[in-house]
């Protein structure tokens, strides 16, 4: 391999693309390099379940070998990735993150991992995460099966969660990318800590189908990436209507930036994003406006007046305590990591149909409002998260760190889609970021955002102290 | 009338609490059992918020049922 470690910590997936058919590298010797850093620096972080080795280098040497024929699958192909463990992968094993599924194996592989199969990239991991992607009611950063995930920038700071492993993966340019699932904040929490460009595509535009899940009215699945164009082409690969699941949309999904605008955008700052946010994140969002104003107009924007976060919580608690009624019933919750999570879900019983259905109907006028204020915008800004990251080994459930993400409970009751990209850094050496929420299947509008600021900033290419040195 | 409210408030808390201890309290240790009504109160005000917002009849949740037939 004539490539460096750097370039190949670096390089975006078109780089890597392009070095691959310039045959300065080969698909196995990419899959080698993401198995040794996994294995190194992915281990120590708590970021990997299970390496695919197998699997990755015959799929590598496929890719190698179609490549040379002249079969090109195109951006993805021979690029190696992580998926988080809550994708069925077929013959290994998938853990949910937890205790009682820690030797559960599928015969199929979910719809993204086909998905991604055809698109010729190849899996080397299946990567960490918070148990049952923290449907439970986590508090703490402990709550894994792989115990605490932590961040590439400082790990003795927690790397976000549910897609924990997912994040630090990235973060810590063990793979180019990594596919991540959410909930309520699940992509673009570990996507802010870890300092990676995360992609929350629009409810229903990614088949869920062989995926844990958790809340089957709010569970999405998206590209964890080096940047927001990576995003795309990840999501142009994974994206479609699928048979096997009913919510996902029978709408086209194509990116393509060349048709993108790379100016002129209209950006809503949303009102009160700053509101208890730490010192550095109010600073880097500030400064980060000031980048934006050469690509956007800015404008005032206001989330409707609605029970955003009560409607998220009731929802979230009811589903997630049917999907895992055997295990709750059967009193196995006390096989999971967290106390918390060993009897919250106990109480969970005491929401009733006539509630959960409350939510239901109050989220159609949520969602109706949310579209009338995205219309008016390319995307909506705010600061990702209003601090970085939390010690690895403390609650999060108070202090600094209980506010979650400004938009989040609006933006996940509603599917919109959003992008979280690294804006900055705050103490301890941890990256900050910004969120673009855009209006439902307006991907690319947020991706071309996102990617006008990377153009114009280099946070998403800064590497963390395991490449950096 | 928000001293009255809190005491309704406080009574369905410890009634739901004592649902939660008739069906799971055998699984239950002390601790955890002591953190129940916490919970059980953090439900309620979200349930507080709903209940506060106004639908009227028409008001529907979006369903994703279908009716199924399967092949003939």
């Amino acid at each position: 391999m004539s490539v460096d470690d750097r370039t190949l910590a670096s390089a975006s997936l078109r780089e890597l693309g392009r070095m691959i058919r310039a045959a300065e590298v080969t698909p196995t010797a990419l899959a080698e390099h993401a198995l040794a850093r996994l294995d190194g620096d992915g281990r120590r972080l708590n970021a990997v379940v299970t390496l695919t080795r197998d699997r990755a280098l015959r799929e590598a040497r496929r890719a190698g070998e179609e490549l040379a024929a002249g079969h090109d699958r195109g951006p993805l192909h021979g690029i190696p990735y992580g998926a988080k463990d809550l994708l069925a992968t077929a013959g290994i094993r998938t853990t949910w993150g937890a205790v009682p599924y820690g030797e559960q194996v599928f015969d199929a592989d979910a719809t993204v991992v086909q998905r991604l199969e055809t698109a010729g990239a190849v899996l080397v991991a299946k990567l960490a995460m918070v148990e049952l992607a923290g449907g439970m009611g986590y508090d703490h950063p402990d709550a894994s099966i792989t115990g605490p995930g932590l961040s590439p920038w400082n790990p003795a700071a927690w790397s976000g969660g549910s897609s924990s492993g997912s994040g630090s993966a990235v973060g810590a340019r063990a793979v180019p990318f990594a596919i991540g699932s959410e909930t309520h904040g699940s992509i673009t929490t570990p996507a802010a800590f870890c300092g990676v460009s995360g992609l929350r595509p629009t409810y229903g535009r990614v088949s869920r189908h062989g995926a844990m899940a958790l809340v089957w009215t709010m569970d999405k699945l998206g590209p964890m990436c080096r940047t927001a164009d990576d995003c795309g082409l990840v999501l142009d690969a994974i994206a479609g209507p699928d048979p096997f699941d009913p919510t996902a949309v029978n709408r086209a999904y194509r990116y393509d930036p060349e048709r993108s605008r790379g100016e002129g955008f209209r950006l809503g700052v949303l009102a009160g994003g700053l509101e208890g946010a730490q010192p550095e994140v109010a600073g880097n969002f500030e400064r980060s406006l000031d980048v934006l104003r050469d690509v956007a107009t800015l404008e005032d924007a206001a989330l409707p007046d609605l029970p955003h976060q009560a409607v998220a919580r009731i929802i979230i608690a009811a589903e997630a305590s049917a999907a895992f009624d055997d295990l709750i019933g059967e009193g196995r919750i006390a096989e999971l990591t967290r106390e918390t999570d060993r009897f919250n879900p106990y109480v969970y019983d005491t929401i009733s149909a006539r509630e959960y259905i409350r939510a239901l109907r109050i989220r159609r006028h949520i969602a109706r409002a949310m579209d009338v204020l995205c219309a008016r915008f390319d995307a909506l800004v705010s600061p990702t998260l209003s601090s970085v990251a939390p010690p690895a080994d403390e609650s999060f459930a108070r202090g600094p760190w209980r506010r979650g993400a400004p938009i989040g409970a609006a933006a996940n009751v509603a599917g919109l889609p959003a992008i979280s990209v690294p804006n900055g850094f705050g103490e301890r050496g941890l990256p900050t970021a910004i969120q673009f929420t855009g209006r439902a299947f307006e991907e690319n509008r947020v991706l071309a955002v996102a990617h006008a600021f990377q153009q114009r900033t280099d946070w998403h290419l800064r590497l963390p102290p395991n490449i950096a040195g | 009338m928000a001293d009255e409210q809190a005491r309704d408030d406080d009574v369905i808390v410890e009634a739901l609490t004592a649902v939660v201890q008739a069906r799971y309290g055998g699984r239950l240790d002390a601790g955890q059992a002591g953190r129940v009504p916490e919970i059980v109160r953090g439900l309620r005000e979200a349930v507080a918020s709903l209940m506060a917002y106004p639908l009227v009849n028409a008001d529907e949740p979006d369903p994703v049922f279908g009716a199924y037939r399967g092949e003939d």
